[in-house]
């Protein structure tokens, strides 16, 4: 192999010190030097092949802690998609459209439909509508938080599932108040109902998923991603990525979440069945380290376990505040075991209630077992009370943050229907934590965010506005966070929580070469101009896997 | 839970050769045991034939003393179902029952499926465990073999056999040994003409022996294949709710660890009524009240009997969780 020298870059380490380089060589995939342009070209030597950068700003590829890789890339290869702002109309003019052109017994899967519409969608009269516009189709569509489904009848009968029947969990069968007839309407678990029969019906192929990853995995290395966690990962997904990887196709470090309890639907193995099997899906770039726990689900449907109750509604009375999914001692013990398996863990939790309990539970799993290196993350950490961001620092526990959850947009002003306005104001306390010593992480939530567009979190993080200019206002500006912060957020420190920084998150000599030739120095620019950066090329172990 | 109706069961345990039919022949011929049904996995040569008087059918015999004698066919659960379902039926009067287990079993697994299988808790209920142990080959035994420790781990009643061909000072030893393994379990003698009458002051629901010489969160360990006999003395009364919320959590976190466990509680709230409290691995009873403290002492005393965890957990969670913010937090 031969050595290749990147010079004349303004090249940002982002290493622990901070450091700015112009040049690096890179040899078989690792970086051997870094530095200035001189001392990086006597080190690689006479032989060595040099790209001239002509200044153009580097940096390490970003990491995203967040996403459901294999979920976003089937909805792009074979679903309906829409944005969550298309209005009612819209909706049923995109299904249409797709069940026209639709063939075979396949399902019409799609979304993201705004929570917005939740209401509206409650109804018979939407129910109809969905009917008329699907020609007898099975049509299932996701909302913008993914927790919830809007079917249409040939959906519930395919499913064979009507107001009467029995949900597992906390889900809910909506139903119409003066009829009693369900509307269309699923929450939560019983979302398990449907997904289980369209899963079969389109993605029964093991090679239409695999495939699906693969077209994801270059999606994310379009916007500079070279390392992600995949935030629930199914046994038939973590086997595509191994088998992605034996090929030499995986482009990305993966670090899998293996679900440790069915929440929604699961296809395959879970649990300890699944964290049994798991090492035989270990590769060089695929490392099943982490399970997922949801304590409880998304506070526009009230399904986030919260501390002080919800605004007061009809459904609901005055004082409802949401549960979890399970105990503490149930949640504890699970962690426990999880721990013996070797992983890690990442809680979805929405509510302060629910950081609570995941708190209580490491604390006491703490006291059980006595101490761990293994250092389990909080997602999303939208809500956190200022009691428990103290308590995140001394436990370790790192918070999983996606800005497009919290910042004004469509997400925000569903929250705001819900849950008083004095909460949602302290949403995110992202400076509270980082000053409390808390490990911070960004992700995409990528497909809940419609794409894996970081730069959009990283100015989310430093402006707490909305980056696209479509949403006035600012959420608790006294929350924003530096941009070396934010910028560590997506990198190194994204690397450290996922226990990849021996890897890469930084460069630095030994690590994999896995870096980005942007369009602008991100540290430099106005804030408000961060998510308009363009990824030019992006690298991963010394190759290119995306160019501009 | 319809607890009325519900038949007290006695467990009877011990290790191969321990002298448990011997034992159970005794105590069938008791007058409290008359209208008992014993539960055997096997009709024995010696066993309870001598007592035979008809055969009902394969599997069921009535003996004549009026007990009736059944081998469990396939899965105990199943035959103690079918038994509560003749019997309420009317094809079948018993108002209690022994099971004898086999000598190499586990008896962790019987205890957790009479006190939480749905099938059978509506039914039955422990009442005690009784444990035969061998005075001639106990101590070897319960260092060869840790099912034999589990056995004696669990018994509320030590039952020690063949004394008669032992010596004294190896008799002592054992007992020093079996009062190591589970300073809470009563030891008798099977010739002890008050037997019967014991089963059943020993019973799950009322049974507290104080502690002899009990020290502060004192641990004995001896060479019991790993067991532990290991006490909790709290001083001050504890908060009921934040110490019930411990033991819950001791019990989903370290279950299967926890072989038995009984205390009695001194409770803030309450602080003349002391609360006997029971787990066995992951079951936690319901807390009974007492009417009053059954001796002077009115610590708060906690035995567990242990496997393969460090007792310092208990202790230390005790003191986070167990103790409540109303006590003052005072411990040795």
């Amino acid at each position: 192999m031969t050595t290749t020298v990147y010079h004349n870059a303004n090249l940002l380490t982002c290493d622990q010190s901070g450091n700015r380089a112009s040049a690096m060589a890179v040899l078989d995939g690792r970086i051997t030097a870094i530095g200035n342009d001189g001392t990086v070209m006597a080190a690689a030597g006479a032989g060595a092949e040099s790209i001239d950068l002509a200044g153009k700003t580097i940096m390490p590829g970003l990491i995203d802690v967040h996403n459901h890789h294999a979920i976003a890339g089937r909805a792009i290869l074979y679903e309906v998609v829409f944005p969550p702002s298309l209005d009612f109309d819209g909706i049923l003019a995109a299904v249409r459209s797709a069940c026209e052109t639709m063939t075979g017994e396949r399902w019409a899967v799609g979304g993201n439909f705004g929570s917005h519409h939740l209401e509206r969608i409650d109804t018979l009269d939407a129910l109809r509508q969905l009917d008329d516009a699907s020609s007898g189709r099975p049509v299932s569509l996701r909302d913008d938080s993914y927790h919830n489904r809007w079917c249409n009848t040939a959906a519930m009968q395919a499913a064979g599932i009507d107001s009467t029947t029995l949900v597992p969990g906390q889900g809910k069968i909506s139903t119409d108040p003066s009829t009693g007839r369900a509307t269309g309407l699923l929450v939560e678990a019983a979302t398990a109902l449907v997904d289980a029969v369209s899963e079969e019906a389109n993605y029964g192929d093991p090679a239409i998923n695999q495939k699906a990853a693969a077209h994801a995995i270059g999606v994310l290395n379009s916007y500079g991603v070279t390392a992600f966690q995949d935030a629930m990962t199914f046994h038939g997904m973590l086997a595509n990525l191994a088998d992605l990887d034996l090929k030499g196709e995986l482009k990305a470090w993966v670090v899998a979440t293996l679900p440790a309890h069915a929440v929604m639907y699961l296809p395959g193995p879970m649990g300890t069945d699944l964290f049994k099997v798991k090492e035989q899906f270990r590769t060089r770039h695929v490392r099943p380290d982490f399970a997922k726990f949801f304590l409880d689900g998304v506070p526009m449907t009230r399904t986030s376990a919260m501390l002080e109750p919800y605004r007061p509604s009809a459904a609901f009375g005055c004082c409802y505040r949401g549960g979890t999914t399970l105990t503490l001692p149930q949640f504890a013990k699970m962690v426990a075991e999880c721990e013996r398996h070797g992983l890690a863990v990442k809680v979805h939790c929405t509510g302060d209630g629910s950081v609570r309990l995941a708190l209580d539970g490491f604390d006491i799993v703490r006291d059980f077992e006595g101490p761990s290196d293994l250092r389990h993350q909080i997602a999303h950490a939208v809500f956190v009370d200022p009691e428990d961001i103290k308590r995140m620092a001394a436990l370790q526990v790192t918070a999983d943050l996606s800005p497009v959850l919290w910042y004004p947009a469509i997400f925000e002003q569903a929250i705001r229907a819900a849950v008083p306005d004095k909460l949602v104001d302290r949403m995110a306390p992202i400076r509270d934590l980082v000053e409390a010593g808390v490990s911070i992480a960004g992700g995409s939530d990528w497909p809940v965010a419609p794409t894996p567009d970081l730069w959009d979190g990283l100015e989310g993080m430093v402006t707490r506005r909305n980056p696209s200019g479509g949403y006035d206002g600012q959420l608790g500006p006294e929350q924003a966070i530096d941009v070396q912060t934010a910028i560590r957020a997506y990198t190194l420190g994204s690397a450290e929580v996922m226990g990849l920084d021996a890897e890469t998150g930084s460069l630095e000599v030994g690590k994999s070469a896995d870096f980005i030739i942007i369009d602008r120095d991100v540290t430099k620019i106005a804030s408000n101009q961060i998510a308009q950066t363009k990824v030019l090329s992006t690298w991963f172990e010394g190759a290119k896997v995306y160019e501009r | 839970m319809a607890t009325a109706n519900r038949a007290p069961v006695t467990l009877l345990t011990g290790f191969l050769g321990s002298g448990k039919t011997t034992l159970l022949n005794r105590l069938v011929r008791q007058p409290s045991f008359a209208d008992c049904v014993v539960i055997v996995n096997e009709f024995g040569e010696i066993g309870l034939d001598n007592l035979l008087i008809e055969h009902v059918e394969e599997s069921m015999r009535i003996l004549n003393n009026g007990c009736i004698c059944c081998t469990v066919r396939g899965d105990l659960v199943d035959t103690l179902v079918d038994l509560a379902q003749r019997r309420a039926q009317g094809m079948l009067s018993f108002s209690r029952a022994v099971i004898e287990t086999t000598g190499l079993a586990d008896p962790a697994p019987i205890l957790h499926s009479l006190t939480v299988d749905p099938s059978l808790t509506p039914d039955w209920v422990l009442e005690s465990v009784v444990t035969t142990v061998d005075a001639v080959n106990g101590n070897a035994t319960l260092s060869a073999h840790s099912q034999a420790a589990r056995q004696v781990g669990v018994a509320d009643l030590l039952v020690v056999t063949k004394t008669d061909l032992t010596d004294g000072a190896t008799a002592v030893r054992l007992r020093t040994r079996l009062a190591a393994i589970n300073p809470q379990a009563e030891i008798a003698s099977p010739t002890d003409n008050d037997l019967a009458r014991r089963l059943s002051e020993t019973s799950l629901a009322a049974a507290w022996r104080p502690i002899h010489g009990a020290h502060h969160q004192h641990t004995h360990e001896h060479d019991t294949n790993g067991l532990i006999a290991h006490s909790v003395v709290f001083d001050e009364p504890v908060d009921e709710a934040a110490f019930l919320d411990w033991v819950d959590l001791l019990a989903a976190m370290k279950g299967e660890n926890l072989l038995r466990v009984k205390g009695i509680v001194a409770v803030a709230s309450d602080p003349s009524r002391p609360r006997i409290i029971q787990a066995v691995q992951h079951v936690v009873h319901p807390v009974t009240v007492m009417a009053r403290w059954p001796s002077e002492d009115r610590r708060t005393r906690i035995v567990f009997i242990v496997q393969g965890i460090d007792p310092s957990v208990i202790d230390r969670t005790f003191k986070r969780y167990g103790v409540g913010s109303k006590s003052s937090a005072a411990t040795a």
